[in-house]
């Protein structure tokens, strides 16, 4: 089956980067109730193999649009871009060299005479690189800026592995204590 | 346009008209078979009044094979024909047991394709056969103490079983003739049977320690839903691993060097669950070891006692407890919860009345877990309730259970190295397509090799199938688009098709299973099975194909009054019509195969109308919906 709604539509939520998490959830919620094969149990197979398409769809959709990256992506998709593909390398220089300095003190943290601090002190910075870039994002995507877009969400594709390595290091560094 | 309501042929869609419909709990030491009645929900005895049935065959030669307690009489004396722990056989290939089979005394053989086999007086068995006399028996004690024909089962499995060995779940209740409605998971289970005697909202986790698997999962339960947020575990690793290591220790001890005959490791292996059991009341037991099985060139033991303190099996039992207490770590963090963040800890399976693991998850998760259903019956219990509602003796809207995936899926790419399509922890159902390139110019064929597992290499992953796309239209390397859609249903089995987008062309796709039974073997097995009980299994497989067809019938006239006019063309109408005709004459005879396959044909012909409904249906569900939250 061909569900030809895309994932904003199927929880009726405008087409931008801006998301109501909670509105995102009860409509899943929702349709999850209605869709799940746990409900076409006693029906015919073709309705029970429809089910699991439905909401295996619904599954992929619900994960697309909570990931920020994930949603900003998506979005450049069906303005018919290909963000992530792997042609497309280029990043602005003075990002490249913040991302490296930032590696950096995330690979010093086992040095740290303050380690607890340092790490939250880390996070934080992060935190707030991240949302600049949403930001960035929302705004250029917003005015129509498609290429500046593609950037920007590839930039916060870069911040999110970033956290998710500080958050490895800081695990194997609670470990240690 | 609403679900329609089907009801059974013969039956009507009273409210009060209950189905029989059970849960089942296939485990690795102890089976059991539950149902809800009047709103409780309770296992069924045999009629000895017990309500755990050993999982153990004994197979004997020119008769039926003996079931539970009547076999369990005979895991020693007739130890090569007496299978014990069959589930840890389950989906497993000769490779596998290799390394396990120190710990598994049987006699092993293999069989076409790489089968793992049991040789056994009544020929070659494969673990599927065994598991499925274990599920014809529960459900002959279900009917009898029911006074009726069962429906449908739902029938639970270890959240950390991967496709091969929930495929082999499915493969032998088919063949024990028992209709499947859902593979639940074991812990899931659990949850089920606390949240909605407990009725309240929690984050809990789910510590399930078996005879031979170890699943650890944690979810949020909330007003019905309970949704799963992380599972982990081990298919390998249970109490008959506390049994080998206090077996090892006792030979150890004894000085016993020399390879043991398979009724001495038996032996051995009861005498030290025995002992495990017995050292929950007491610090210190003595091990008999007096009617130790002994030949004419046998091993002589040097004594006939030893004895065991409880601090000995301890130390024995901790490294193996600790492996479950790592894994729970692990899956916390899956989970993005903290210890501190659990409402309750829910102690499942028989294993977690050894004291020693009760000490264990209590330091860990720094609580008091809870056991107040017996940890032995309360999987059955959950299964039998999410029975109810799926086979709509209870309200749907009661009971909501969303699983996720254990292990991640994938491909086999280039030089031996696997690319993940779906990661494990994904909510199920789920489905992800990859697109593939050709490397050599004028390729016409690819094989597509389906794993399953955490590890970046081929050969440390999981084998699922393997699968030929033919048919690519030869181009330059690289300039063929194929596309490769993984997707997992509500039970957790994988289904793979593979398409050439360039050319469009869907192309042939053939399914070698790596562990799995193919149609042939099945077919053979069924037909094995209705030897000795034919007109009974003949009956009841007629009996299940005219349910099917009959529901169908009923499913599709529905559906064709109510949207066939506006969504088909007068061809269209014509043709299903003149189907559900041919159907209905096929209903009425005795041919079940003739009868199997009408089926399959007016659900390939409905296909398209079927997907029409469901695309309105999902436009109903959206028209109109309010912007606050409900």
């Amino acid at each position: 089956m061909d569900i030809k709604q895309n994932f904003f539509q199927l929880y009726s939520l405008p087409r931008c980067y801006a998301v109501d998490l909670s509105q995102l959830q009860n409509r899943h919620r929702q349709l999850q109730r209605k869709f799940h094969p746990d409900r076409y149990v006693t029906a015919t197979t073709a309705d029970q193999r429809l089910a699991v398409q439905v909401t295996a769809y619904l599954n992929q959709a619900f994960k697309t649009l909570k990931n920020p990256v994930a949603r900003g992506v998506y979005l450049l998709e069906l303005a018919g871009l290909e963000p992530l593909a792997v042609s497309k390398t280029q990043m602005p220089a003075d990002f490249l060299l913040q991302q490296i300095s930032l590696r950096e003190s995330i690979d010093d943290l086992p040095k740290s005479l303050n380690m607890d601090q340092d790490i939250s002190e880390l996070f934080n910075r992060l935190q707030q690189q991240y949302k600049a870039i949403e930001i960035e994002f929302a705004n250029t995507y917003g005015n129509g800026e498609l290429s500046k877009a593609e950037v920007a969400i590839r930039k916060l594709q870069f911040m999110e592995r970033l956290e998710q390595q500080l958050q490895l290091q800081a695990e194997v560094l609670m470990e240690l204590k | 346009m609403a679900l329609l309501q089907i009801s059974e042929p013969g039956q009507s869609s009273k409210p009060n008209q209950r189905k029989l419909a059970v849960g089942i709990d296939l485990g690795t030491t102890n089976s059991l078979i539950a149902i809800v009645r009047s709103g409780q929900a309770d296992t069924l005895p045999d009629i000895n009044g017990n309500h755990l049935l050993p999982s153990i065959v004994r197979f004997r030669e020119h008769t039926y094979p003996q079931v539970g307690h009547s076999a369990k009489n005979h895991i020693i004396d007739d130890a090569a024909n007496t299978v014990v722990s069959v589930k840890r056989l389950m989906g497993r290939g000769v490779q596998d047991v290799k390394s396990l089979s120190n710990s598994l005394p049987y006699v092993f053989e293999q069989g076409n394709q790489g089968m793992l086999m049991l040789k056994t007086i009544a020929g070659q068995k494969s673990p599927v056969q065994v598991a499925a006399e274990i599920l014809r028996t529960l459900v002959e004690h279900g009917e009898t103490s029911l006074g009726g024909k069962l429906e449908g089962a739902v029938v639970t499995v270890p959240a950390y079983f991967d496709d091969a060995q929930r495929q082999a779940t499915k493969d032998a209740a088919k063949l024990a003739g028992v209709s499947v409605l859902r593979l639940l998971n074991e812990p899931t289970a659990a949850a089920v049977a606390y949240g909605l005697e407990h009725k309240q909202n929690a984050t809990v986790a789910v510590f399930d320690l078996g005879g031979g698997t170890f699943d650890i999962s944690v979810l949020k339960m909330e007003k019905g839903v309970f949704e799963v947020l992380a599972t982990g575990g081990d298919s390998a690793l249970g109490g008959d691993d506390f049994d080998y290591a206090i077996a090892t220790w006792i030979c150890e001890n004894l000085g016993l060097e020399a390879e043991l005959n398979l009724p001495q490791q038996r032996y051995l292996l009861c005498q030290a669950r025995m002992a495990k059991e017995a050292l929950c009341k007491t610090d210190n037991i003595v091990i008999p070891l007096d009617q130790w099985p002994s030949s004419n060139a046998t091993v002589a033991l040097p004594q006939d006692q030893i004895l065991l303190s409880l601090e000995q099996m301890n130390e024995l039992l901790d490294p193996i407890i600790d492996r479950t207490i790592s894994v729970c770590k692990q899956t916390l963090k899956s989970a993005a919860v903290t210890i501190t963040d659990l409402d309750q800890v829910v102690l499942v399976g028989g294993s977690t009345r050894t004291l020693r693991v009760r000490q264990q998850v209590s330091a860990f998760f720094q609580c008091q877990p809870l056991t107040s259903i017996d940890p032995d019956r309360v999987v059955a219990i959950g299964a039998a309730r999410q029975a109810d509602v799926l086979v709509g003796n209870k309200n749907h809207d009661e009971l909501l259970l969303l699983d996720v995936l254990p292990l991640s899926l994938g491909l086999e790419t280039m030089g031996g190295l696997v690319e993940r399509i779906i990661e494990r922890n994904s909510p199920i159902p789920a489905a992800q397509a990859q697109e593939f390139t050709t490397y050599q110019n004028g390729q016409t064929a690819m094989m597509i090799h389906v794993l399953q597992g955490e590890r970046e290499l081929v050969q440390n992953c999981r084998s699922l199938a393997r699968f030929e796309l033919q048919g690519i239209p030869p181009m330059v390397a690289g300039s063929a688009k194929i596309r490769v859609t993984f997707q997992v249903d509500a039970d957790g089995l994988l289904s793979v098709s593979a398409r050439e987008l360039s050319s469009n062309i869907v192309s042939e796709i053939q399914v070698q299973p790596s562990y799995g039974l193919t149609e042939d073997q099945m077919a053979t097995m069924l037909q094995d099975a209705w030897g000795y009980a034919e007109t009974d299994q003949i009956s009841r497989g007629l009996h299940e194909q005219k349910v099917k067809a009959e529901r169908l019938i009923i499913a599709l006239e529905k559906a064709l009054e109510a949207d066939g006019e506006r969504l088909l063309t007068q061809d269209q109408l014509v043709k299903l019509r003149k189907g559900l005709q041919t159907l209905a004459n096929l209903s009425a005879g005795k041919d079940h195969e003739a009868l199997a396959k009408g089926v399959d044909q007016l659900t390939k012909a409905s296909d398209e109308f079927a997907a029409l409904r469901m695309d309105e249906s999902i436009r109903q569900a959206l028209a109109g919906q309010p912007i606050n939250v409900i």
